[in-house]
């Protein structure tokens, strides 16, 4: 067989196979497993430039929200958004509002503090909490002063306040019986209550903190 | 053993001994011509044969007299595929006696014009046979020895069909010549005697090899001679039908003093031509290649074929089949390989490329990360160094806007209501509620609880109830009346609210029981005498 071939073409051949296998060797087993692990090296520095591109925008952002956001956020903490929900701060808080509007008086309660669930407050890793006030037993003659009392509340009372109901009822008329009594404040003319929410956020609660029952309920006369 | 460019080395194989020509530039050139005679015949040509040209396939051309031809026309019509076998049938019962055997059609002659009907199918065939002779079998164990590649085998004759037409068309060009359908070539070959080769529509028609006479292969003898065995070709074709309409191109290859003694009258054709192995070499569009004064025509053949690379015939003898077919294969063998090479240095080099290009954009962004990481610690720096958390800001402003959107000021509700009302409505009693957008809903203290998106556009829901009182003077159909104007311009001022009057002036309905008396006074309804008016809808 070797001779009907020819020993010059068997070593030709074997020549050329010999070439194909180290080029199939060259390509298979070195180049294309090189562009598969250079490809994904790529791939994966890609993404990871993309990622840290995005964080420092996003930190950049961050940076110039805080800047600007900054006064708002801060004047928001000192009004008292961000301050937990003493029974005895509401107090002063309602007599400083009463002494503005300047009527005589009123009575309020106030519920348990409670919790509500609120996806950006759990966002800033905060927790909004809410207490109920209701005011009742207004000293005024006229319903002119329960809705200055109101306005008070909503514009002068620590942020954030928030009427959810009110009540108005005429309870009576200016007649000669009743002008002295009237003007001495020991009579009116309507019958009012109002209930206001009262909301801030506040730092979460530790573990620990957590067990304890919130701020009971309160009532007073301002 | 690696073949590159075109062009074969012809071996011709005669009775006389055997002539191998070489491809070259433009044709062929002579390498040798050995005798059988020779006492180491087969040792030179072995050895010829491993000489520089041993690259070039060998392609064997038998030109001697052993050759049988016989043309077949009584082939009926038959399927393609019972034509060959019934022709092959045919071919073993004419020669039975010869153990090399082939058959090939022969095509019509074109017709001028629209053929309408006819098979494409060949109506008559051209057997040949030949018997093993000792001459082959010798130039196989040669060619087998010598280890070159082997290209085929062909009859000259039968292979020089295209060569004759071709000749005898160029030769007779120009000179208002009627085209013949029957042409003729002579030569006398080197190989061994005067070769005939008569061509008639393009098919071989006769051939004749008649051996060199004593008297020399040159000279006035020799064209007496020629003439002779042309006249004997002559009778030969006038039985085959050759009648001299048909027209008849004659052309002998001759040495420049031999030409002399040729004419028309003593060969008895009108159209006939003398051509020095040169002048018809370079007649065919070859080299010229020899002198004038040699006559041998087996270097037109050689030169024909080498240049046409393979056979137009091809014939199957079984001893250099066996050697011809491995070697083609290796051959086959080696452009498979090479082919197979070159694809692979192609994907090679491109994913070297790829590669590189990769390695240098890896690098390229390797210098970009470090860049962006130095720069995120920078601002990781001045982003620790900022009183509060950015969520922390972000959450706190934005809860807070949330707020703000659920919280109806009072003032605003109650501009809406006194623009209703007129100066002539009372106000007894108002009960006023607002339920906040779904996320503001306390569901309890449980922290566990999931907190739900907040909808910007939702603010909850109003609903304010207030009771009201007319003047006294006025009659009850006149409150009536009233109340149900100020329902419409409650509703014109709260749009898309839902007003209602729940409670009439004396309790009346203007569908329902009514009891009342009637007197010339007019009796003014009660002051006490109330109405309520029910109000929900969302917010402005």
């Amino acid at each position: 067989m070797i001779k009907l071939i020819g020993l010059n073409r068997l070593i030709i051949l074997a020549v050329l196979g010999g070439l194909n296998l180290l080029c199939l060797w060259i390509y298979f087993l070195w180049l294309q497993p090189g562009t598969v692990q250079l490809t994904q090296q790529q791939q994966q520095l890609t993404s990871t430039i993309a990622e840290q591109r995005t964080k420092i925008d996003n930190i950049k952002a961050d940076i110039i929200l805080i800047r600007e956001s900054l006064p708002e956020y801060e004047a928001l903490v000192k009004n008292g958004f961000a301050s937990d929900q003493d029974r005895f701060y509401l107090s002063r808080q309602l007599d400083m509002v009463r002494e503005t509007v300047g009527i005589r008086g009123f009575s309020f309660a106030v519920s348990d503090i409670e919790t509500v669930p609120f996806m950006t407050a759990d966002a800033a890793g905060k927790k909004l909490i809410r207490s109920e006030v209701m005011v009742e037993k207004i000293g005024t003659t006229f319903d002119v002063g329960v809705f200055e009392l109101m306005r008070g509340v909503e514009q002068k009372f620590p942020p954030h306040a928030r009427i959810i109901k009110y009540e108005i009822k005429k309870s009576g008329n200016v007649t000669p019986d009743n002008i002295d009594r009237l003007r001495n404040g020991e009579e009116t003319l309507v019958s009012s209550s109002f209930v206001f929410e009262w909301m801030t956020m506040v730092d979460p609660p530790k573990p620990e903190e957590a067990q304890v029952p919130g701020t009971p309920g309160y009532g007073g006369t301002p | 053993m690696v073949q590159i460019g075109g062009g074969k080395r012809i071996l011709l194989l005669g009775g006389e001994g055997v002539v191998i020509y070489a491809p070259r530039a433009g044709g062929v050139e002579r390498e040798i011509a050995l005798s059988w005679e020779m006492p180491n015949f087969d040792e030179q040509l072995i050895e010829i044969l491993q000489n520089q040209n041993a690259s070039k396939s060998v392609l064997v051309v038998f030109d001697g007299s052993d050759q049988t031809y016989r043309k077949e026309e009584s082939i009926p019509k038959l399927s393609p595929i019972d034509r060959p076998r019934f022709v092959r049938r045919k071919l073993d019962l004419a020669f039975p006696a010869y153990p090399i055997r082939a058959s090939f059609a022969i095509k019509p002659p074109k017709k001028k014009g629209l053929q309408l009907s006819g098979s494409s199918l060949p109506t008559s065939y051209l057997f040949v046979a030949l018997p093993e002779t000792e001459q082959i079998e010798r130039v196989s164990r040669a060619l087998f020895e010598s280890g070159v590649s082997v290209s085929g085998f062909g009859l000259l004759p039968l292979e020089a069909v295209n060569l004759v037409e071709s000749l005898a068309r160029k030769a007779f060009a120009g000179e208002d010549h009627r085209p013949a359908r029957w042409s003729v070539l002579i030569a006398q070959h080197e190989t061994g005697g005067l070769r005939q080769v008569v061509v008639k529509d393009g098919a071989l028609a006769l051939t004749r090899l008649t051996p060199a006479g004593d008297s020399g292969t040159l000279g006035a003898t020799w064209a007496e001679e020629v003439t002779q065995e042309f006249h004997a070709t002559m009778k030969y074709i006038a039985r085959l039908g050759y009648q001299s309409d048909d027209g008849l191109d004659v052309v002998i290859i001759s040495d420049d003093v031999s030409r002399q003694f040729f004419s028309d009258s003593g060969l008895g054709v009108r159209s006939f031509t003398c051509l020095t192995p040169a002048k018809a070499l370079k007649l065919a569009g070859f080299s010229p290649f020899g002198s004038d004064k040699d006559n041998f025509g087996d270097v037109l053949h050689a030169a024909f074929l080498s240049k046409q690379g393979r056979l137009k015939s091809p014939i199957r003898i079984p001893s250099i089949h066996s050697i011809m077919i491995p070697r083609m294969m290796v051959k086959f063998g080696y452009a498979v390989l090479a082919v197979s090479l070159l694809g692979l240095l192609y994907l090679s080099q491109g994913a070297f490329f790829t590669n590189r290009t990769l390695d240098q954009d890896i690098e390229r962004q390797q210098v970009q990360k470090d860049m962006l990481d130095r720069e995120y610690q920078q601002e990781a720096v001045l982003f620790e160094q900022l009183p509060v958390k950015a969520d922390v800001v972000k959450g706190v402003i934005q809860t807070k806007k949330i707020l703000e959107a659920n919280t109806l000021p009072v003032e605003g509700v109650n501009k809406l209501l006194l623009k209703a009302f007129g100066g002539d409505v009372y106000v007894s009693s108002l009960n006023y509620a607002h339920t906040p957008n779904q996320a503001l809903l306390l569901r309890g203290s449980d922290p566990t609880v999931v907190a739900a998106p907040v909808d910007p556009a939702d603010r909850g829901r109003i609903e304010i109830t207030f009771r009201f009182g007319l003047s006294a003077d006025l009659t009850l159909e006149q409150k009536v009346l009233r109340a149900e104007k100020l329902q419409r311009d409650l509703i014109a001022v709260f749009p898309g609210y839902d007003i209602r009057i729940t409670e009439q002036f004396g309790r009346v309905d203007r569908d329902g029981a009514f009891t009342a008396s009637i007197d010339e006074a007019v009796a003014p309804s009660s002051a006490d005498d109330l109405a309520e008016i029910k109000m929900e809808g969302k917010p402005l």
